[in-house]
């Protein structure tokens, strides 16, 4: 790894964990920490120093967390809330599409459960492995497939339901595509959120 | 020499405060402004300043624009507001009026 890439996997560290809500603060953040490193790197002669001078990745993210913390609650409990109306819509219309209004309770649970699981695996997991290539968010969707057709396929096995191995890729697809549609919308009300508060900040 | 961190607790919004009250100026420049009118006592650190910032602009302190610094690179600058500005000379008048205080207390415990 060349010296600025390390520069810019720090500064990356710190984002990701820092917890700002808004892309285009986080935008700002990231240049504006960039620039900053590629002064000390002038000045100081190595990256290493430039390193040593701004301390732990964790530290200087909480210290960020908390200017961010009101913020980033309102914008999760916004995120949450709209992944959690537009699943039990969803749920609806899969309801009305398949003409089975008897199942409309265990969709709906279904589509909460996920909501709430993805919004838990975030908050536990997710940010501790998050990483900003593509690769490793498609990575990470693949890994969520086929363990969901795996988990598919046993428990049908298990309760003697016969499924097959198409029949539980059908179904981990469909619910990867409702967790994935989740994701773009709380990405959205994210960014909705983050311009929202900033419009109205002084 | 090393200091007790509860001394310090406070003097960054100060520092802040007193640099832009002079200047408009970008994060690395006010680390190099500490240390050098300190004469390297004061060591600004990079992690408790620019989140120090990021809090005072939400506050409606201070206001940063992106624009070309002498060098000809773009950097962000930060200027006080209004309300910054009547903060900055509030707490200069503050803290002068403190170590005023200290060093005669100071001062007396020698005599």
């Amino acid at each position: 790894m060349t010296e600025p890439d390390r520069a810019a996997a720090f500064v990356e560290d710190v984002l990701a964990r820092a917890r700002i809500p808004s892309r285009r603060e986080r935008e700002d953040l990231r240049r504006e920490l960039l620039t900053h490193f590629e002064d000390t790197v002038r000045e100081r002669g190595s990256v290493d120093a430039a390193l040593a001078e701004f301390g732990s990745a964790d530290e200087i993210a909480s210290r960020f967390g908390v200017v961010y913390r009101a913020q980033w609650r309102m914008a999760h409990a916004l995120r949450i809330a709209a992944g959690l109306t537009v699943s039990v819509v969803a749920a609806l219309g899969i309801e009305l599409a398949l003409g089975r209004p008897d199942a409309l309770r265990a969709m709906t649970g279904l589509a909460c459960a996920i909501v709430l699981g993805f919004a838990l695996w975030r908050e536990l997991v997710g940010r501790r492995l998050r990483q900003p290539t593509t690769m490793a968010r498609a990575g990470r969707w693949l890994a969520a497939f086929l363990g969901l057709a795996a988990y598919e396929y046993g428990i049908h096995h298990y309760a003697g339901i016969p499924l097959g191995v198409l029949g539980a890729a059908a179904i981990s697809g469909v619910l990867v595509t409702i967790a994935a549609s989740t994701a773009i919308i709380m990405a959205a009300a994210d960014r909705a959120f983050g311009t929202l508060v900033r419009r109205h900040e002084v | 020499m090393n200091y007790d961190r509860e001394f310090l607790t406070g003097t960054v919004g100060v520092l802040i405060l007193s640099f832009l009250f002079e200047r408009p100026m970008y994060g690395y420049e006010m680390l190099q402004e500490a240390e050098r009118r300190s004469a390297r006592t004061f060591q600004l650190k990079e992690g408790t300043l620019y989140p120090a910032l990021r809090q005072m602009e939400r506050a409606g302190l201070i206001r940063a624009t992106w624009r070309e610094s002498d060098a000809g690179r773009p950097r962000k600058y930060y200027t006080l507001t209004p309300k910054g500005r009547r903060r900055a000379d509030s707490k200069r008048r503050q803290w002068s009026a403190i170590t005023m205080a200290m060093q005669a207390i100071l001062q007396g415990g020698h005599d």
